[in-house]
C-alpha cells in the first residue's frame, strides 16, 4: 500500500484547459474568502488525485496551514491513514459528505466534515470543489441517533409503565386479594406442618407482588403526595420501626436523627417510602458479609449564592438532610448514572424490580428536595436528600399522615 | 342474631373471598355487584356493616358511600380499593372525607380484612340500627349474576 506521501508524489495531474475551471481557482476570489471566514468553514479545490488547486487562508484558522503551504501539494496527505482509502473512494463520486481524521498543523488529530462535488469539465472529472468544517467534539449524527433512541427507550418504557398501572393494576390487586384471602384462610384452618410451609410461601410471594403494583403504582406519577409541616424525626422512627423486624443479623443498623432538625413539607407516606427504599438497597449492597447501616436526620445550612458561589442546582439555605449509608460494594461511575433510571437494577432477576430508587428521585422531585448520591466502589454508599425547610410561622406542626386503613 | 355484612364488590373473585372469609368468620354476608343494588337492599333492609368497593359500574363507591349515610349515618362503612388511573390512596382519601369510617387498599389478607371488620364492629353503635332493620333477605337478588 502506498504512504500519503507517495501518493501526492506520483499523480499525475489531468489539468486541462478549460473555459470554467481553468485557474485561478475559486479560492481566490475575495467574496469566497470573506464568507468562508465569517461561516469558519473552509473551501478548497482538489484534482480528482488529490492536488490542491487553491484553499481559502480560513485553512490557517481551522487546520494551522497557511494556504502556500498546501497548494500544489497533495491533500491526502495528511488523512489519517485509516481514512485515506475511504476519503479517496468519497471524493470520487459525485457528491457526498463524510467525516475524515486530519492532521492539524500542530500535530494534533482532528475531525474535518468534508462535502464536495465534482465538476467536469471537457467531457471527464477535472476537479473537486470542498467545503471542510471541523467538527471535532462535535456529535456525530450517529451518536446523535443513539442518544435518540436510548431517550425513546427510557419514554417508551415510561408510557408503557402508565398503562399498566392505569389498566392493569386494579385488576391484579383484585387477583391478589382473592389469593391471599384464600391462602390466609387455608393457612389459618390447616395442621399440616408441609401444608402450613408451602402456603406461608404463597404468602410471601403475594406480598412481593403486592409491593411490586405498589411500586409501579407509585412510580407512574398517578400516586398522590400529599404534603404537611412535620418534623421528620418522627416519620424516619416509624419508618425504621417498620425495618428493625426485618433487619438481617449482621446488619449494625445506627440512628441518629435530630429532634428539631426543622419543619419541612412532606407526605409521611412518601417519606416512608424513600427509607423503606434507600434501606433495603443499602442491606442488598452488604450482602452477604453485613455492615453497618446508618440513617440520619441533622439541619443543613448551605450558603446562598454569590457571584463566586454558584451552587449549580444544590440547595440553598437551610435544609433538613435525610442521609442513608451502607458500608456495602458501593458502585462505579457507570453504575452511579444509571442508578435513577427506571428497571435498571444491579440486583439478581427476582430480587428487585429496578423501580425503588426511580420512585425515590420521583418522590424527591415532588417534594422539591435536592437528592445527592456519594459512592466508591469496595467503601459503601450514601444518599443525602435535602428537604427546604418551612421558614411559614403558621406551618402547623402534624405528625407524619397515616395511610387510612394501614 | 348474626352480624350481617353488606359486601358491594364487582369483582366476582374478590367478591367471593370475601363472602368465603367472612362467613367462615361466623357472619351473615349480603352480597351485591355493583352500588344500585347495593343501595336498594341498605334501602330495604340495613346491615351492621357496610364494605364496598369504589370502582363499579352503574352506581361506584363514593356515591353508595353518600348514599348509604344519608340513610343511616351510623352504619360503619368500610371502603376498599385497588386504585386505577390513580392510587387507590387517594380513592380512600375521598371515601374518608365523605364519611367512610376506614379503607384497606386491595391487595389485603385474611388477617388485615378480619382485623378491620371486628375493630369497626366493636367500634361502632350497631345495636339500634340492627334492632330496627328488618330482616335481611338470605339471598341477594342479584345472586344470579356472581359465578
Amino acid at each position: 500500500m502506498k504512504t500519503n506521501s507517495e501518493i501526492a508524489g506520483s499523480q499525475q495531474e489531468p489539468v486541462k484547459d478549460d473555459s470554467v475551471w481553468s485557474s485561478p481557482t475559486l479560492c481566490g476570489d475575495v467574496r469566497v474568502e470573506c464568507l468562508a471566514d465569517l461561516a469558519g468553514i473552509v473551501t478548497a479545490e482538489l484534482t480528482p488525485m488529490g492536488l490542491v488547486l487553491g484553499v481559502t487562508r480560513s485553512l490557517t484558522s481551522v487546520l494551522g496551514y497557511a494556504p502556500q503551504e498546501l497548494i500544489g501539494g497533495n491533500a491526502f496527505v495528511h488523512l489519517h491513514p485509516e481514512d485515506l482509502a475511504r476519503a479517496q473512494h468519497e471524493l470520487l463520486q459525485t457528491s457526498s459528505r463524510g467525516r475524515y481524521r486530519y492532521q492539524h498543523k500542530d500535530g494534533s488529530w482532528r475531525l474535518i466534515e468534508v462535502t464536495h462535488r465534482c465538476l467536469a469539465a471537457g467531457g471527464g472529472l477535472s476537479r473537486i470543489a470542498l467545503v471542510i468544517r471541523d467538527v471535532t467534539g462535535a456529535r456525530t449524527v450517529e451518536e446523535d441517533r443513539d442518544r435518540l433512541q436510548l431517550e425513546l427507550g427510557r419514554i417508551s418504557k415510561l408510557a408503557a409503565l402508565g398503562t399498566l398501572a392505569g389498566g392493569v393494576v386494579h385488576d391484579f390487586n383484585n387477583l391478589l386479594t382473592a389469593i391471599m384471602g384464600y391462602t390466609g384462610q387455608a393457612r389459618a384452618e390447616t395442621e399440616k406442618p408441609d401444608v402450613s410451609h408451602a402456603l406461608d410461601q404463597v404468602l410471601k410471594a403475594s406480598d412481593r407482588a403486592r409491593q411490586l403494583t405498589r411500586q409501579i403504582l407509585a412510580f407512574s406519577r398517578q400516586e398522590t403526595h400529599a404534603p404537611e409541616a412535620v418534623e421528620l424525626k418522627s416519620v424516619v422512627e416509624e419508618a425504621v420501626a417498620l425495618l428493625r423486624p426485618v433487619m438481617p443479623a449482621n446488619i449494625d443498623l445506627h440512628t441518629d436523627l435530630a429532634a428539631n432538625a426543622g419543619v419541612v413539607m412532606a407526605d409521611g407516606c412518601q417519606v416512608h417510602q424513600i427509607v423503606l427504599n434507600l434501606c433495603s438497597n443499602g442491606i442488598h449492597a452488604m450482602r452477604p458479609r453485613g455492615g453497618r447501616l446508618s440513617i440520619a436526620l441533622q439541619r443543613r445550612v448551605h450558603p446562598l449564592p454569590t457571584p463566586n458561589h454558584k451552587p449549580n442546582g444544590w440547595p440553598v439555605g437551610d435544609t433538613v438532610c435525610l442521609s442513608v449509608s451502607d458500608t456495602g460494594a458501593g458502585m462505579d461511575e457507570t453504575t452511579r448514572q444509571k442508578i435513577f433510571e427506571p428497571f435498571f437494577t444491579t440486583k439478581s432477576r427476582g430480587e428487585g424490580t429496578g423501580l425503588g430508587l426511580a420512585v425515590v428521585q420521583r418522590i424527591v422531585r415532588d417534594h422539591g428536595a435536592t437528592i445527592r448520591v456519594i459512592s466508591e466502589p469496595g467503601k459503601g454508599t450514601a444518599f443525602e436528600i435535602h428537604f427546604p425547610i418551612v421558614n411559614s410561622p403558621e406551618a402547623s406542626l402534624t405528625s407524619a399522615r397515616p395511610s387510612l386503613g394501614r | 342474631m348474626k352480624t350481617r355484612i353488606l359486601v358491594i364488590e364487582d369483582d366476582p373473585g374478590v367478591l367471593q373471598v370475601l363472602r368465603t372469609l367472612l362467613t367462615r368468620r361466623g357472619y351473615e354476608v349480603v352480597a351485591a355487584t355493583d352500588g344500585r343494588d347495593g343501595i336498594k337492599y341498605f334501602d330495604t333492609h340495613s346491615a351492621h356493616l357496610v364494605i364496598t368497593d369504589i370502582l363499579m359500574p352503574n352506581v361506584d363507591g363514593i356515591e353508595t358511600l353518600r348514599r348509604i349515610k344519608e340513610t343511616q349515618p351510623t352504619v360503619p362503612v368500610l371502603v376498599i380499593s385497588g386504585g386505577h388511573d390513580i392510587g387507590p390512596e387517594y380513592y380512600l382519601r375521598i371515601a374518608k372525607a365523605l364519611g367512610a369510617t376506614e379503607g384497606l387498599m386491595k391487595p389485603f389478607g385474611a388477617d388485615d380484612l378480619y382485623a378491620t371488620v371486628e375493630r369497626l364492629l366493636a367500634t361502632a353503635n350497631t345495636s339500634r340500627t340492627a334492632a330496627a332493620a328488618p330482616a335481611l333477605p338470605t339471598e341477594p337478588e342479584n345472586q344470579a349474576r356472581l359465578p
